[in-house]
């Protein structure tokens, strides 16, 4: 397998108004378990199907929205080579130590011309629970809630996405899988660092630094019924679905968590190899391309982010 | 881990376990409460690896219901007629409810609906007259002094009186924004 460098999402970070509301939803309804507290206050979740010591992140704060969002690198020489080209290309890069986050390795930081920071790491800790690598079951902890089996990704909202777009396809050598054209230049793009349709996506927004959604994969399309039936069930405030993606076929519901921060669950999406095309789509079919079923999109797809 | 009990599950609605002693007994009006950190919120009783830590509560606790102090009180958004909203439900959700129903109408622009959690800012509004009570709301949308002037989150706040509400006043802080709010 020819997968280096980055790997893959590894943590997202948000900010939440009332944090034992938004461990309750992350654990009881999405269905992570919380790993730790520490003593400023930030709690990290996983899902049982993850080896990492966390891939979710809750920071108190009395605004929600997005801090960070961080990708594994495969060795520690990728970090080192990573922040050569990423200081060549123009963006400082400062240095986060081991331990900032527990189980985390040294990181390395920058802000993107979206206004969102990311992050680079190469080392983290495993953390129960977590998948049998011997004799595996399916599960050694019973699945609950949504079923999320992992944090897969995000979509962030900012300007100037087409220099995120060459940042990443130059610098990461993530790749384009889909992108969404408007007479008047790209309006979102789908990136890749993998084989998955998309590992983080950005849409055109006046203002910098904005999120959209953070994404857990689940099993199948049953799971998505499933997790409809909880939202429904507790009164989770809702947006879109469940339905589908044109983008990525992606089989989809859009919620909220207690501060307001979107949510997603999903299942399917194509692979991508890098020898594919960038599939694209074109103003007049931008609703099929987000809501394939709706075939319009939702007054909030554009202007509801945290 | 074990699981071979053959347990019979405790209706959640019944149950009074510990972790359901912990549930603040603020009104949400469904949305999901809070209980203590540290532990894990299951639904994963016999199969936890946290059980044995003794950080597993197990099982699923209630959904608030209707607190039995709730009451019925008129909002009106000035101008555009009136509805009967329930002192324990998030305002905005009443809205939503009664714009279904018909009982306002005229709005100059859609009901604005956003993330109902206090978060995104779209149902910022003004409330001009009555009581109400806030739940936590994103600073970066109501300020302090957006706060001493009655500005909301319509979605983040329940009528304790009638209420006179104002949904256009200055207002809204982002949509179809310049970038400079």
């Amino acid at each position: 397998m020819a997968h280096t460098g980055v790997l893959r999402p590894g943590f997202i970070q948000l900010r939440v108004l009332d944090m034992l509301a938004a461990v309750e939803h992350y654990s009881k309804r999405i269905g992570l378990h919380q790993v730790s507290e520490e003593a400023d206050g930030r709690v990290y979740l996983k899902s049982a199907d993850e080896f990492d010591h966390h891939s979710f992140v809750l920071r108190r704060a009395d605004t929600a929205g997005f801090d960070l969002m961080a990708f594994k690198v495969r060795t520690d020489a990728d970090l080192d080579a990573f922040e050569q080209r990423i200081v060549a290309y123009g963006y400082p890069v400062d240095h986060v130590p081991a331990g900032e986050q527990p189980g985390i390795g040294r990181r390395i930081g920058w802000t993107l011309a979206s206004g969102h920071r990311i992050e680079l790491f190469a080392h983290a800790e495993q953390s129960d629970p977590k998948p049998s690598a011997h004799n595996p079951d399916v599960w050694i902890t019973e699945p609950h809630g949504m079923r999320a089996r992992r944090f897969d990704h995000a979509l962030l909202y900012g300007p100037e996405i087409e220099k995120n777009l060459e940042f990443f396809e130059t610098v990461l050598d993530f790749r384009c899988a889909e992108r969404l054209d408007m007479p008047d230049g790209v309006l979102a793009i789908w990136l890749t660092a993998g084989m998955k349709a998309h590992d983080i996506a950005f849409v055109k927004y006046p203002e910098p630094g904005k999120f959209h959604h953070a994404s857990f994969e689940l099993e199948n399309w049953n799971d998505v019924g499933h997790a409809a039936d909880i939202i429904a069930r507790y009164d989770i405030s809702i947006d879109i679905g469940p339905t589908r993606h044109g983008i990525t076929r992606g089989q989809t519901i859009y919620f909220f968590d207690p501060s307001g921060n979107r949510n997603e669950v999903f299942t399917g999406g194509y692979t991508y190899y890098p020898d594919h095309p960038t599939r694209t789509w074109d103003h007049e079919q931008v609703g099929k391309a987000i809501f394939y079923y709706e075939r319009e999109m939702n007054e909030a797809f554009l202007s509801v982010v945290t | 881990m074990q699981g071979n009990t053959a347990r019979k599950w405790p209706d959640p609605r019944k149950r009074k376990g510990a972790m359901t002693d912990l549930l603040p007994t603020a009104g949400r009006n469904g949305d999901s409460t809070s209980t203590t950190l540290g532990r894990c919120f299951g639904g994963c009783a016999e199969s936890c690896p946290l059980a044995g830590l003794g950080r597993c509560s197990g099982g699923t606790s209630a959904a608030p219901e209707t607190p039995a102090t709730a009451r019925r009180v008129t909002v009106t958004i000035e101008g555009h007629g009136s509805a009967s909203v329930s002192t324990e439900e998030r305002l905005l959700v009443a809205l939503e409810r009664a714009r279904g129903l018909g009982q306002i109408t005229g709005l100059p622009r859609k009901l604005p609906v956003g993330c109902r959690r206090g978060g995104c800012g779209i149902c910022r509004a003004q409330v001009i007259a009555g009581d109400y009570r806030r739940a936590p709301m994103s600073r970066e949308h109501v300020s302090l002094s957006d706060e001493a002037e009655g500005v909301v989150l319509t979605c983040a706040i329940y009528a304790q009186s009638d209420l006179m509400l104002r949904l256009d006043a200055r207002l809204p802080a982002r949509r179809n924004c310049d970038g400079n709010d």
